[in-house]
């Protein structure tokens, strides 16, 4: 009776809350008595769900005075919502799949979108959509399925809702090279995952890459409807040919090395505030195109001359000069981001050691205050277990480990810096302050345990997520990007930096099963209790020991400086580099903030 | 670093700052007050549109844009609202509410009695389903319609205002008087069990 009733207060919070809940298997569950009261708690369920879907959804419909006539309403599964935009080669709309009860948008090819070509073209453009449609990157938008119906090719993926770059330009004028980084990084490897996939996106531009609501740039758009557009003059002269690579105009096939181009040339738009051409007709752009856009530090010689030359060689004419992969390029660019900040002055990279542990001391003191509950809960609930886990932790033969047969997965990851209607993303070594709200999003292919750690710069360790009195718990489900530390009560919450001096350093640990030693150390909390304050448990050195015997160690790059004796436990970690595919056992990560007094 | 509610929750856009209770604004509407009056649209107008967008038929939208139908409906009642008895809490929430289902039902039997694309009339048994009917089914948006139709205004208004204009807690705790936003949650929990007994007694 009483897990009936908690039962059925936990789906009328998650109604309310818009939490999603599966109701198959809660009905298949559910006693014949109670199946009445589920069923109708679903019915309100997917109320709720679609209200919140017209609520979240922009302006009201647009009115269909016009053309309302050949407007369909409803298209297999999906409920057409309002029409977002019509290309040369597809009509787009907001839709609503009715059995999954989510909000897609949905891409509506001409009939003659295909080239003419009738079956066949139409049967390559849905081979080519089922590949796209197996590709899973936070920054390339998510195809959901494909198909054909009366002859039009329809594509319905997830709606991504955020500003394009387009617009970002030209509502703020050029942008930093630091923004201009992330874009890169982002779109880069979102276009390197399209390519491992044997795919070509054909339509990478400034209109096509959306900055969504947690400040990742997000390629959109997929293709299809741009393959014909993008591999013949004449349809070329109907689509958008600003970002073509030369080599199109001469009717050349659309490579990787034109995606590059054209990634190269959306990067020279934001840098520079404007299109490199400025063409009133195909013939002047086709000329222009010809000879090449200027160098870029020619526009803007601000610009780190590192980056510059990176984007002027994804421009070049010959396809030959360019980046060789996408994945190569973004590498580059990687590596460009920390140049950039170790040369920086003032930055970490240029301080010396000497000055860094000189000044510990002092940092030690404003992190304790900082997390001051946590250090006096740990002292009371049990200093003493907490050694003997230690040392439990420390003798813990390396089997404890999770088995390395389990299958591999793909693991992303990334810090939020959080504003009240923005987030952006934080790469290592980045700067925060007091007050800054932090979130860590994080997706995996597979049902995993997430463990962020934080260490102090007194080398103590303590474990931010997960933590009893919040609603997200590990294991986190598969394929479903989370923000931690996620709700509490409903309440969404972040990690507020509180103090300002030195660094702030996190250890990120994905793991396909729990992981004993952090386990241990986490029972010792007391139980979720409404109104108690955030307790964090500690761990030990040897937890971290363990960890990174389980999650490998990747080796120190050439020359690089030893460890001193009172080096952070983290630094052997690799640095958080966002998203890894194929990962077999336990993923750990360490990302480092900047946090200087002002 | 802590773990916290951010130290601020600034209120959304949508509904201007600081939150006035309905009635409180209602009241100064009343009163006259045009500041207020403006303020009751702000909050409602854009939602409102939204909502009744998943009630009009597709077909039913080409004489009169939802935007203006709603838009005409809040400023008509907020006009007449010196001729309007509102009971207790929630009931001018329930009243708009109502007085634009009823503008889009006239509004779907006059698309359906006007000339087809032959000239002869469409029936008004043959009404083309609007987007929510097409989302949830017809059968169940009736039983929904029915089981609210036996809550008392208070629950209707936080069903209303959370469910279906999406308000959050917090907005709702400032809108409708209560204490705190755990009183809201719980009070809507509430209110949801009620309808969906309702709404289960019906199948």
């Amino acid at each position: 009776m009483s897990d009936n009733h908690d039962r059925v207060e936990e789906l009328l919070k998650s109604i309310s809350d818009g939490n999603p809940v599966d109701w198959d298997s809660i009905t298949r569950d559910a006693s014949t008595g109670d199946r009445v009261r589920i069923a109708a708690l679903s019915e309100l369920s997917r109320i709720a769900a679609f209200s919140r879907s017209l609520q979240r959804g922009g302006e009201p419909f647009a009115s269909p005075a016009a053309g309302s006539a050949a407007q369909p309403e409803r298209w297999g599964d999906l409920l057409l919502l309002e029409p977002l935009g019509s290309g040369a080669s597809a009509d787009v709309y907001r839709a609503w799949e009715i059995r999954l009860q989510r909000e897609v948008a949905l891409k509506l090819l001409r009939p003659d979108a295909a080239g003419n070509a009738g079956r066949d073209a139409d049967a390559a453009l849905l081979q080519e959509g089922r590949a796209a449609a197996r590709i899973r990157h936070p920054s390339v938008v998510t195809v959901h399925g494909i198909d054909s119906h009366d002859g039009r090719v329809e594509l319905w993926m997830d709606l991504v809702r955020g500003v394009t770059l387009e617009q970002i330009v030209h509502d703020r004028g050029p942008l930093t090279a630091d923004t201009a980084i992330r874009i890169g990084i982002d779109v880069g490897s979102a276009i390197a995952a399209v390519h491992g996939a044997g795919l070509l996106h054909r339509d990478v531009k400034p209109a096509n890459i959306v900055r969504d609501e947690r400040g990742r740039y997000v390629l959109t758009d997929f293709g299809l409807g741009c393959r014909t557009a993008a591999t013949s003059l004449a349809s070329a002269q109907s689509g958008t040919p600003m970002y073509m690579a030369p080599e199109l105009f001469a009717g050349a096939a659309a490579s990787e090395r034109s995606d590059i181009y054209a990634l190269g040339l959306t990067l020279w738009f934001a840098l520079a505030g404007r299109h490199p051409f400025e063409a009133d007709s195909l013939a002047k752009l086709m000329a222009q195109s010809g000879q090449g856009p200027a160098r870029l530090r020619e526009v803007r010689s601000e610009i780190p001359e590192e980056i510059a030359a990176l984007v002027d060689r994804a421009v070049a004419r010959r396809p030959e000069d360019r980046p060789a992969s996408a994945a190569r390029f973004v590498e580059t660019l990687e590596s460009c981001a920390t140049g950039a900040r170790a040369a920086a002055p003032g930055s970490p990279g240029s301080r010396g050691a000497t000055r860094r542990s000189a000044r510990g001391a002092a940092l030690a003191a404003l992190l304790a205050i900082a997390i001051a509950t946590a250090a006096i809960v740990t002292l009371r609930n049990g200093r003493d277990d907490s050694a003997a886990n230690r040392a439990r932790v420390a003798n813990a033969p390396a089997t404890a480990a999770p088995a390395p047969a389990a299958p591999a997965y793909d693991v992303e990851a990334a810090f939020l810096k959080r504003d009240d209607d923005a987030a952006a993303r934080l790469l290592n070594g980045d700067r925060v302050s007091p007050g800054d709200r932090l979130s860590l999003e994080v997706r995996a292919t597979r049902a995993a345990w997430v463990y962020v750690l934080n260490e102090d710069d007194r080398g103590e360790h303590y474990i931010l997520f997960p933590q009893p009195r919040f609603d997200t718990k590990n294991p986190i489900p598969a394929d479903r990007t989370l923000l931690l530390p996620g709700t509490i009560d409903g309440l969404e919450n972040a990690w507020t930096v509180t103090s300002a001096g030195g660094r702030e350093h996190f250890l990120i640990v994905v793991s396909p099963e729990p992981l004993p030693e952090i386990e241990a150390d986490l029972g010792r909390l007391p139980a979720a209790e409404p109104g108690r304050p955030i307790e964090y448990a500690q761990v030990g050195a040897s937890t971290v020991e363990v960890l990174r015997g389980v999650g490998g160690v990747s080796p120190l790059p050439a020359g690089a400086a030893q460890p001193a004796a009172r080096s952070r436990a983290f630094d052997r970690f690799r640095a958080l580099a966002g998203r890894e595919t194929g990962v077999s056992g336990v993923w750990t990560r360490q990302i480092v903030f900047e946090n200087p007094r002002p | 670093m802590r773990a916290g509610p951010p130290p601020q929750e600034p209120p959304p856009p949508a509904v201007p700052a600081p939150l006035l209770a309905t009635t409180e604004l209602l009241r100064l509407a009343k009163d006259g007050d045009a500041h207020a009056r403006e303020q009751l649209m702000a909050r409602y107008l854009p939602r409102l549109r939204r909502w009744a967008a998943g009630r009009l038929p597709m077909r039913a939208r080409s004489l009169l844009d939802t935007a203006d139908l709603v838009q005409e409906t809040l400023i008509a009642v907020l006009e007449g609202f010196d001729r309007i008895e509102v009971r207790g809490p929630g009931g001018f929430q329930a009243y708009v509410r109502q007085t634009v289902l009823n503008r889009i039902k006239d509004q779907v039997r006059w698309s359906a009695r006007r000339p087809g694309p032959d000239g002869v009339p469409e029936t008004i048994d043959d009404p083309s389903p609007s987007p929510l009917e097409n989302a949830i089914g017809a059968d169940v948006l009736a039983r929904y319609e029915r089981g609210l139709a036996r809550l008392n205004d208070s629950e209707r208004e936080l069903l209303h205002l959370r469910i279906e204009l999406d308000f959050d807690y917090e907005e709702i705790a400032g809108m409708t008087g209560k204490p705190s936003r755990d009183a809201v949650r719980v009070a809507i929990q509430r209110a949801l069990a009620r309808l969906a007994e309702e709404m289960g007694l019906e199948r």
